[in-house]
C-alpha cells in the first residue's frame, strides 16, 4: 500500500544495496543536506563513501518502517522475497540503528542462515559510520561476534577479526567524544574475543597516543585503567622491561635526595625492602636487563613501573592542558592503585614472599579502611611527595580562579578525605564545585 | 505461530497422546459429513492446518495424518527449521502418496534424510530442492534409483552438485520435463550433454550463472531435446552465436529464452531466431551489448508473439529498433529500455502510435534514457493499459509531464525519484524528539 | 590558556519559574499520529513514552488527562505469552518495556489485569548463572536489565522468583574505584548506571555495600557553574541526569551534597515557554523524556509543592507505591 505513497523507495533501496555489494571496502554512510528532489538517484557513492540525500530520508523511512512491520505483524517475514527484505532491513538499520525490532529481524535471519555474519558486521560498522554511539548497533555487533567466536576459529581469522573491532571502536570513539559505547566494546573484545590479550601491548601503547591527543575524554582514561588493571597477568614481556625501569628512575630522580636523606627504619621490612631496592636503582648497582623477568621481585617492581609510568604520564598532561577534569580523575585511579599497593606493603603482618608474589592490582575496587601513613610506607610517601609537588606547582602557575586550580586543589581534598581518612569527610562542603 | 517445526512433528507422528480434546467423537460435523468427504477437504488444507486438526481428536487425527492427506508438502516457511528427522518423518508417513514436496531454503536437509525420502516417496513428481545448499550428488543418485516418476527438479543452488548429478538422473529419471541447476556452479559440458542424452522429454531448461556451460553442450542439449520451450542461459558469458543456432534450428516451439548476460551474442543470433522461432513469446537480452537495430529489426518481423521484451543495457539500440518493435509485435506488453541511452522521444512516439500501445503495452521501462522528455509522456497517452512506467534517472522529464500522465492514465504507477506529493509530515526541526542516547530506561 | 570547563551558560531570559500547565498541554498532546516520521522513528519504545508521558502527569497530578481504560487495555495488549511486554504490538518483548508496562499499570492500580505469574516468570528466566540479567532473548547483559527486574518483581511483590544473592553479586562487581558503577565488570561509571545499581541495591536491601561518601563525593562533582549535572566528567550538563545524579544523592541521604537553588535554576531554564516541556539543554527541542524527569528532579528537590512527591528508586509518585510489601532502602545520614 505504500509503493503507491513513495514507489522510488524500493528503487532507492536497490540502489543502496547496489552500493554495498559492490563496494567491499564501503566505510560511511552520510545524509547529505539536499532538501529538494530531481528525478535522479539521492544515492551517492564517493571515496568509499555512501551519502543520501536528506529529502527521501522521511519518506524512505517510513516506507520501509510500514513494509517490514506489516509483514511481521503477519508473520510473513520469512514467506517474503528474501532480496526485498534484505533490502527493506539494510535501509532500515542505516536510518534508524536505535530501532532495536530491525536488528531482532536481522538476527532471526542470521539464526536461519540467510544473513552471512561477516556482511553482518560490515553493515553494523557503516551504521556505526553514521550513529557512533549506537547502543543497539555495538549490541548487535557482540551478538554477531559471541556467535562467531563461539566455534573455534583460525588463529588467522581471529586476528582479522580483533583488528576490526579494534579498528570500529576507534573510529566510534573518534566521532563521538566520551563515546560510552565505543569504549565498552572495545574493552569487551579484549575480554572476551580469544587472543585479543596478545594485542595488550599493542593497547598500551596506542591508547597512551590516543589519550594524549583527547585530554577531556574520560572514556579513553578509563580504558587505560581498564589495561592497568590487568597489567599483572601481562608482566612476563621483556621489552617493557627497560621502558619501565626508566620510568621508575624518572620517577624516583628528582626525589634522589629527599630519598638518601630521609629515615625509613621505622618501616615495614617490605616496604624497606623496597626502599633498597630503588635505592639500588638509583645507584645503577642492580639493572634490570641483568635480572631475568622471573625474577619474583621484579615484577612487583614491574607493576610499579607501569603505576609510575602512568602517573608521569597524567603528570604531563595535566601541565600540558589545564583544566581537564578527567585527567585529575584519571589520576586518583592511578593513586588508588599505588594506595592500595602502599596498603599491603605497609602492612607488617603479611609475609614477605607474599608481597613479592607480585601484588595484584585491585580489582574489586573497594576501599577499606586502613590506616595508611606516609611515614610507614615508603612508596606512599614517594607518591605523596609527586602529589604536594604537583599541587603546588599547579596553585603557583595559575590564578587562584582558575579552574586548574580549582582541580588542583580538589584533587589534594580528594585524597585527604576520600582516598585515605574518609572520616574526615564528616566537615563536608555543600558543594564540592 | 509455532515455534518450531520439529517439535510439532515429532509430536503429531510419534505421539498417541492427544493433549486437548475439543471434540468428542459424537461431535455433529463427525456426524453429518463421511470420512471420505472429511479427508477430501484435508487434502486441501496446509502443514499447518493439518497439524492444527490433527490436535482435535482421536478420529480427526487419524484423519488428518492419513498419507493421502500429504500429497503435496510446502516447507518453504520453516526453512533452516525442518531438520533431517522433519523429511524422514514425513517420508515414513506419506511414502508413496507423496507427489510435490518443495524443501525451498530448507538448508539443513543433507542427502541422509534425502536418500529416505527418494526410498520411501518413490511416486514423487515435483521436488523443490532450491537452496538445499548441503545436498549433493548422492541425493540425486538415490532419485535416480528409486524416483522414476520424477518429472520436475528444482536443484537451483545446490552447489555441491557436480555433472554426476545429472548423469545419474539422465539415467534414472528420463520422466524429467523441467530441470533447474541455476547456480551449480560445478556443472560443465559432460553433465549436460549426459541430461540431454537420457532426458528427451525436457520442456523447460534452466542454468542461470552456470558459467562452465559452452556451446558445445547447449548443441547436444538441443539436438536431443526438441521439446524445449523454456530455456534460461542468463548469465552463463561463454555461450556463442553457435549455442542460439543450435536452440534455432531444434527446437521451434521455444517461447521463454533468456539471453542475458550472454555478451558474446551477436546479432546472428536475433536473426537466426527471427527465422526458426516463432513462437517466442518472451525474450530477455538485458547486456547483449552488441545487438543493433538491424537483428531487432529482423526480429520483430517474424516473433509476431513476442509479448515481453527486457532489453536493458542493449546500448547500440536507437529509434529504429522500437519502430520496428511497433509495428512488428501487437501482442508486445513488457517491455525495458533501461540504460538504452540513445533512444529519444521520437522512437517512443513510435512506441505510442503502435497497435501493441493501445491494447497490450502495460510495463514500460524507460529508467536512465536520458534523452527522454515530458514529450514522451505525451505520446504515451493512448496506452490505455499502461500500469507502470519507470522514469529513474530521466532527468528531463519533470513533474509537470508526469502530472499530465497521471490525468491521462489515473491508474498508472510512476517511478520517478521524485518525493511524493504528499509528504510524511515534516513538522518541526529534523531532531529527533527523544533521544535515546540518554534513556536509559 | 587553560581550557574552560565545558559546562553552558545561562541567558538572561530564560525561565525562572514552573509552567506546569503547559507541561501538562504538552504532555497530552504528545504524538499520536501513526503515519509520522516520529512515530515510525520511536515505536520500537512507545511503551516507555507511554511512561514517561503518563508518570509526568501523574506528578503534575493531572493524571486524568489521559484515557485510563484505553491507555491500560493498551499495554494489559502488549503482553506476550512469554509474560514480558512488547513497546508495541508486532516489536519484541524486553525488560525495558516490561518494567515501564509494570509501572503503568502500578500506577493505574491495574496490575491485576495481568498475567503475574508470567510475568515473574518471563523476569526470572532473564536471569543468568553469575547472577546478572540479560534484557530479552537474544542475551545482552547490563546492570540496567538487573535494575529493571528487581523493580518489575518487587512492583509485583514477587522478588522470591530470583536469585538475589547473586543478583546483588553481580552489580557489585560492577562497581568501581570512584565508588560509581558501569554496565558491566569494568566499564566506566556513568550516573545513569549509577542510578540503576544505587536504585536496585535500595530495593534488595543491600545499600551498605555502596560506600556512600565515595560514590556521594563523585555524584555531586556532576554539578557545574551553571547548576547542571552532567552524566560523566567534562560532559555537558543534561535534565535527564538532574534526575540520574540526584535520585542516587537522594536514596544516598546525601541530597543536600548539591547546590538546590542552582540546580532548580538550570532545570527550570530548560522549559520550552513556546510549546512547554523540558528539553535536554536550554533551547532544544522538548520531550516527554526530559519532560518527566525535569518534574521528578523538581519534585525530590521538594522546590515546586504543586508538584507530587517523587520516589527515588521506582521514579513514580510516591503515593502509587503504597500496596508495596517491602519499601526500597534509604540512607539517611
Amino acid at each position: 500500500m505504500h509503493d503507491d505513497i513513495f514507489p522510488a523507495a524500493e528503487k532507492i533501496l536497490t540502489d543502496i544495496e547496489n552500493i554495498f555489494k559492490r563496494d567491499k571496502l564501503l566505510k560511511d554512510f552520510e545524509i547529505v543536506p539536499v532538501t529538494v528532489g530531481e528525478n535522479k538517484s539521492p544515492v551517492l557513492h564517493a571515496e568509499h563513501t555512501l551519502g543520501l540525500q536528506e529529502w527521501c530520508v522521511r519518506h524512505l523511512y517510513v516506507h520501509v518502517y510500514h513494509k517490514v512491520m506489516n509483514l511481521k505483524r503477519q508473520q510473513r517475514l520469512r514467506r517474503e522475497d528474501p532480496s526485498v527484505l534484505s533490502r527493506l532491513l539494510l535501509g532500515g538499520v542505516l536510518l534508524n540503528p536505535d530501532c532495536t525490532t530491525l536488528w531482532n529481524i536481522r538476527r532471526e535471519f542470521v539464526v536461519l542462515g540467510r544473513f552471512d555474519p561477516l556482511t553482518e558486521l560490515h553493515i553494523n560498522a557503516i551504521t556505526l559510520s553514521r550513529r557512533p554511539k549506537s547502543a543497539e548497533s555495538f549490541v548487535y555487533r557482540r551478538w554477531i561476534l559471541k556467535r562467531m567466536t563461539a566455534e573455534p576459529l583460525e588463529s588467522a581469522t581471529l586476528s582479522s577479526i580483533i583488528e576490526e573491532e579494534l579498528q570500529v571502536s576507534l573510529m566510534a570513539a573518534d566521532r563521538y567524544a566520551n563515546n560510552y559505547h565505543a569504549w565498552n566494546h572495545r574493552m569487551w573484545v579484549m575480554s572476551h574475543i580469544p587472543q585479543a590479550q596478545d594485542k595488550f601491548y599493542d593497547e598500551w601503547t596506542t591508547s597512551e597516543i590516543w589519550v594524549s591527543k583527547h585530554v577531556s575524554e574520560h572514556s579513553g582514561l578509563q580504558y587505560r585503567e581498564f589495561l592497568l588493571n590487568q597489567v599483572d597477568q601481562h608482566l612476563e614481556h621483556t621489552d617493557y622491561c627497560l621502558k619501565f625501569q626508566s620510568s621508575l628512575e624518572s620517577f624516583l630522580s628528582p626525589l634522589k635526595h629527599s630519598i638518601f636523606n630521609s629515615d625509613f627504619s621505622k618501616h615495614s621490612t617490605v616496604s624497606q625492602r623496597l626502599y633498597q631496592s630503588f635505592v639500588d636503582l638509583l645507584d645503577k648497582k642492580e639493572s634490570c636487563s641483568q635480572c631475568p623477568m622471573n625474577c619474583k621481585e621484579n615484577n612487583f617492581m614491574l607493576q610499579i613501573g607501569f603505576l609510575a609510568y602512568e602517573l608521569l604520564l597524567v603528570t604531563d598532561l595535566i601541565h600540558l592542558y589545564p583544566g581537564h577534569e578527567a585527567l585529575w580523575c584519571h589520576r586518583r585511579f592511578v593513586l588508588f592503585c599505588f594506595f592500595s599497593l602502599s596498603k599491603k606493603i605497609s602492612c607488617n603482618s603479611t609475609k614477605e614472599s607474599d608481597i613479592m608474589d607480585g601484588i595484584p592490582l585491585p580489582k574489586t575496587q573497594k576501599l577499606c579502611v586502613l590506616e595508611i601513613d606516609s611515614d610507614k610506607c615508603f612508596l606512599w610517601w614517594l607518591v605523596m611527595q609527586h602529589e604536594d609537588a604537583l599541587i603546588k606547582d599547579c596553585v603557583i602557575k595559575t590564578t587562584e580562579e582558575s579552574y586548574q586550580t580549582k582541580l588542583a586543589l580538589r584533587h589534594e581534598k580528594w585524597i585527604k578525605s576520600v582516598l585515605i581518612c574518609k572520616e574526615n569527610l564528616s566537615c563536608r562542603t555543600q558543594s564540592v564545585s | 505461530m509455532l515455534q518450531s517445526f520439529n517439535c510439532l512433528i515429532t509430536l503429531f507422528f510419534f505421539s498417541l497422546q492427544l493433549r486437548r480434546v475439543f471434540m468428542e467423537e459424537e461431535a455433529l460435523i463427525n456426524k453429518k459429513l463421511p470420512k471420505e468427504l472429511l479427508l477430501r477437504i484435508f487434502s486441501w488444507l496446509d502443514v499447518v492446518s493439518l497439524c492444527r486438526c490433527a490436535q482435535v481428536s482421536k478420529s480427526w487425527n487419524i484423519l488428518a495424518l492419513d498419507g493421502s492427506n500429504w500429497q503435496r508438502i510446502d516447507l518453504f516457511d520453516f526453512q533452516r527449521d525442518v531438520e533431517g528427522p522433519v523429511i524422514e518423518n514425513i517420508s515414513r508417513r506419506c511414502g508413496g502418496f507423496l507427489r510435490k514436496l518443495s524443501l525451498k531454503g530448507c538448508q539443513s536437509i543433507a542427502d541422509g534424510s534425502m536418500k529416505l525420502f527418494a526410498q520411501l516417496c518413490n511416486n514423487v513428481e515435483d521436488l523443490n530442492l532450491d537452496g538445499c545448499k548441503k545436498i549433493s550428488d548422492s541425493t540425486c543418485q538415490a532419485l535416480s534409483k528409486h524416483c522414476p516418476k520424477l518429472q520436475r527438479l528444482d536443484l537451483r543452488s545446490c552447489i555441491e552438485i557436480t555433472d554426476l548429478s545429472l548423469k545419474v538422473l539422465a539415467d534414472g529419471c528420463p520422466a524429467l520435463t523441467h530441470i533447474n541447476i541455476a547456480w551449480c556452479e560445478n556443472v560443465t559440458q559432460n553433465g549436460i550433454e549426459a541430461l540431454a542424452r537420457g532426458c528427451r522429454k525436457l520442456r523447460s531448461f534452466m542454468c542461470m550463472g552456470c558459467a562452465r556451460v559452452n556451446d558445445s553442450a547447449i548443441t547436444v542439449l538441443a539436438e536431443h531435446c526438441p521439446n524445449l520451450e523454456v530455456v534460461n542461459l542468463s548469465g552463463c558469458v561463454n555461450i556463442t552465436d553457435e549455442s542460439v543456432l543450435r536452440l534455432a534450428e531444434n527446437c521451434h516451439g521455444l517461447h521463454y529464452l533468456c539471453l542475458s548476460g550472454c555478451t558474446m551474442l551477436s546479432d546472428a543470433s536475433l536473426i537466426v531466431l527471427a527465422q526458426q522461432c516463432h513462437l517466442l513469446s518472451t525474450l530477455e537480452v538485458a547486456g547483449c551489448s552488441q545487438f543493433t537495430d538491424a537483428g531487432f529489426q529482423a526480429l520483430a518481423r517474424s516473433c509476431r508473439l513476442l509479448e515481453k521484451m527486457d532489453l536493458e543495457e542493449c546500448i547500440l539500440i536507437t529509434d529504429t529498433t522500437l519502430m520496428h518493435l511497433g509495428m512488428g509485435c501487437p501482442r508486445l506488453e513488457k517491455l525495458s529500455l533501461s540504460h538504452c541511452e540513445l533512444i529519444t522521444d521520437e522512437g517512443i512516439r513510435h512506441l505510442g502510435m503502435s497497435p501493441c500501445a493501445a491494447e497490450n503495452l502495460t510495463v514500460l521501462e524507460l529508467d536512465n534514457c536520458p534523452l527522454i522528455t515530458d514529450a514522451s509522456l505525451d505520446n504515451l497517452v493512448s496506452c490505455h493499459n499502461l500500469q507502470r512506467i519507470d522514469l529513474y534517472d530521466c532527468q528531463l522529464i519533470t513533474h509537470t509531464g508526469i502530472r499530465r500522465l497521471r490525468s491521462n492514465l489515473p491508474n498508472i504507477l510512476v517511478h520517478a525519484y521524485f518525493a511524493p506529493a504528499t509528504p510524511p509530515p515534516a513538522v518541526g526541526s529534523t531532531r529527533q524528539r527523544v533521544c535515546r542516547c540518554c534513556a536509559i530506561l | 590558556m587553560a581550557k574552560p570547563m565545558r559546562d553552558i551558560v545561562l541567558a538572561k531570559d530564560l525561565p525562572s519559574t514552573l509552567l506546569l500547565e503547559k507541561h501538562i498541554e504538552f504532555l497530552s498532546s504528545y504524538g499520536t499520529d501513526k503515519n509520522d516520521y516520529e512515530f515510525c522513528m520511536t515505536e520500537y519504545m512507545r511503551m516507555s513514552g507511554m511512561y514517561w508521558v503518563m508518570t509526568a502527569l501523574n506528578l503534575a497530578g493531572c493524571q486524568d488527562r489521559l484515557p485510563a481504560e484505553e491507555v491500560i487495555s493498551t499495554v494489559v495488549k502488549c503482553q506476550e505469552e512469554s509474560g514480558g511486554f512488547v513497546a508495541s504490538p508486532g516489536h519484541d518483548a524486553h525488560i525495558l518495556y516490561t518494567l515501564s508496562a509494570v509501572q503503568i499499570l502500578v500506577m493505574y492500580d491495574a496490575i491485576d489485569q495481568i498475567n503475574i505469574e508470567s510475568l515473574v516468570s518471563y523476569v526470572s528466566g532473564l536471569q543468568r548463572e553469575d547472577g546478572s540479567f540479560v534484557g530479552d532473548k537474544w542475551g545482552e547483559v547490563d546492570t540496567r536489565f538487573s535494575f529493571c527486574a528487581v523493580a518489575c518483581l518487587s512492583l509485583v511483590n514477587r522478588m522470591d522468583a530470583i536469585n538475589v544473592e547473586k543478583a546483588v553479586d553481580f552489580v557489585m562487581s560492577c562497581m568501581n574505584f570512584d565508588g560509581g558503577f558501569g554496565s558491566c565488570p569494568g566499564a566506566e561509571s556513568h550516573a545513569g548506571q549509577i542510578y540503576c545499581c544505587v536504585g536496585f541495591l535500595s530495593i534488595t536491601g543491600e545499600l551498605h555495600r555502596v560506600d556512600a561518601d565515595l560514590l556521594g563525593w563523585w555524584l555531586c562533582e556532576r554539578q557545574l557553574p551553571s547548576g547542571g549535572l552532567n552524566g560523566r566528567p567534562e560532559k555537558l550538563p543534561d535534565v535527564c541526569y538532574s534526575w540520574w545524579v540526584l535520585s542516587s544523592l537522594s536514596i544516598l541521604g546525601r541530597l543536600h551534597w548539591v547546590h538546590k537553588g542552582q540546580l532548580v535554576k538550570f532545570i527550570l531554564a530548560c522549559q520550552d515557554t513556546e510549546t512547554g516541556g523540558f528539553s535536554d539543554r536550554p533551547g532544544d527541542m522538548p520531550d516527554p523524556f526530559h519532560t518527566l524527569f525535569g518534574l521528578a528532579a523538581l519534585s525530590l528537590l521538594g522546590e515546586s509543592p504543586s508538584i507530587k512527591p517523587v520516589d527515588p528508586t521506582f521514579c513514580m509518585p510516591v503515593h502509587c507505591l503504597d500496596k508495596l510489601k517491602s519499601k526500597p532502602q534509604r540512607l539517611y545520614t
